[in-house]
């Protein structure tokens, strides 16, 4: 998205959306309403009239967003938005796409490899793999028909009996290191082991956490056809 | 109508700010062309003393002078070399999706972003011109009549030029990389169409050929009419044939267009 875009490299960003404008035939009213609240959603008042080449990779593609928006699409694709840019303008531009979308019912197709956009802003994704259509749905499902296991950290308060640690590990698989009990294992497995773990004593802590999505994605990438029929 | 106006007229306008962004580097392409005719003062100077003639084929010195920064100035106004790369490359790189995606004609936008480039040379030749009769009286522009022939075959020139140049871009929607067709069409131009050497000096075969093609009507016809070397009973007819050129170069422009979109491919844009 930042490297092709629509605007003129030499001149403010703000020439380039007063031709969008001309283009797509804008009233002058709702120009100025949509832009206003566009620059202010997006914090780049103070950039409007700095020549696009002398902002940054994160400024351009805000301005890219203004001038894709200010016609009012129905449908907004973005190609990899967040690509090269820092964290905070990540979760910005993904703040923004989540509101805009709530907000005005504009739909977004986010072409994207980076799994942390698609996590945090798609309710519906559609993998494509060498041409070919995978998956059509909701990504936890996909996610967790690929990978149903999460992973489990539990730290005891004082060293556990190995009686009932060696009768747990008959039933499932954990590793138990110096306190730390680990374990990587589907939803309904975890749950069973957490509550006979909660039986035997009361943590100082305890953590459940999915499992990285990269991950899931690279193994189904690799293997597609293991998981869907 | 007014909205198709106010549209294009903003892209004429962008490209002029752009323009102007680089002043130094607008200045200096401005005033490009008299290095060039520096060098055809030198050549001819030469050619006129050797040969010991005060005439070549009806020209005078003075008169081919003239002819030549005629010929030079209309060379510069007419060639969107600039633009037909810059297309090219919207062509080969993908770049052409945001054409498709926005309510604009791909053909349209690039002609106003040349006129838009071009718009200081405009400026600063129109001054030019209205200076050369004054400072140099009797050479050129004898009549009114004349500067209106001008300036009609002159758009005429400007427009007919862009659909070649338009139809050769065109041929990157198949072989992808078809910027040295672009150089070898702006050489060959340049020298056919009487940029360097008049027409009248070329030998006659040569010459009949050329006037069968569109070529004659980029730069010698309207320099003929400033000049007074084409009688004015001749010019409706010849604008009558460039403007029939012109029909039939943008139809053949827009078939192209039309199947080369078809073939168009825009991966990673």
């Amino acid at each position: 998205m930042g490297q092709k875009n629509q605007l003129w490299w030499d001149i403010p960003a703000s020439e380039s959306f007063l031709l969008n404008r001309n283009i797509y035939e804008i009233p002058e009213n709702n120009y100025n309403k949509i832009l206003d609240e566009l620059v202010d959603l997006l914090d780049v008042k103070d950039k409007l009239d700095v020549q696009v080449r002398r902002l940054s990779l994160g400024e351009r593609m805000k301005m890219e967003i203004i001038a894709a928006l200010l016609h009012n699409p129905k449908v907004v694709l973005l190609d990899e938005p967040t690509i090269g840019l820092d964290v905070i303008s990540q979760s910005k531009i993904r703040d923004f796409v989540k509101f805009y979308n709530e907000e005005y019912n504009t739909t977004f197709i986010l072409t994207s490899h980076y799994m942390h956009d698609i996590q945090a802003l798609c309710k519906r994704v559609y993998v494509i793999n060498k041409g070919v259509s995978l998956y059509d749905g909701d990504f936890e499902v996909l996610t967790n028909k690929i990978n149903p296991r999460r992973k489990l950290l539990f730290e005891f308060s004082m060293p556990p009996d190995t009686r009932v640690i060696d009768n747990l590990l008959t039933q499932y698989k954990f590793t138990l290191k110096n306190n730390f009990l680990e374990a990587e294992l589907p939803s309904d497995d975890l749950t069973s082991l957490v509550s006979e773990l909660f039986k035997m004593d009361t943590p100082n802590s305890i953590t459940l956490e999915d499992l990285p999505v990269e991950d899931t994605m690279r193994s189904f990438f690799l293997e597609p056809e293991k998981f869907i029929k | 109508m007014k909205s198709w106006l106010i549209k294009y007229f903003s892209v004429v306008r962008m490209t002029w700010i752009q323009t102007l962004e680089y002043k130094a580097n607008a200045l200096v392409g401005t005033f490009a062309i008299f290095s060039g005719l520096f060098i055809e003062f030198l050549i001819w100077k030469q050619v006129f003393q050797a040969q010991n003639i005060n005439e070549i084929r009806g020209f005078t010195f003075n008169g081919l002078m003239v002819y030549i920064f005629l010929c030079m100035i209309v060379g510069q106004l007419k060639s969107s070399w600039a633009t037909s790369m810059e297309m090219i490359d919207s062509i080969r790189t993908g770049e052409l999706n945001k054409y498709l995606i926005r309510p604009i004609s791909f053909f349209t936008y690039h002609f106003m972003m040349f006129i838009g480039h071009n718009s200081l040379f405009y400026i600063v030749y129109t001054i030019v011109i209205i200076l050369f009769p004054i400072l140099i009286p009797g050479w050129c522009f004898h009549t009114k009549i004349q500067i209106v022939g001008f300036i009609i075959s002159l758009g005429i020139s400007i427009y007919l030029s862009y659909t070649i140049y338009f139809c050769m871009v065109c041929f990157a929607f198949w072989f992808g990389e078809v910027r040295s067709l672009v150089i070898a069409y702006n050489i060959a131009n340049s020298i056919l169409s009487g940029q360097i050497i008049p027409l009248r000096l070329f030998p006659e075969g040569a010459r009949e050929i050329i006037f069968l093609t569109p070529i004659q009507y980029l730069v010698d016809f309207p320099v003929s009419i400033a000049t007074g070397n084409l009688p004015i009973e001749f010019w409706i007819p010849k604008m009558a044939m460039a403007l029939l050129w012109c029909c039939i170069i943008t139809i053949t422009g827009r078939i192209l267009y039309g199947y080369g979109i078809r073939a168009y491919g825009g991966f990673g844009a």
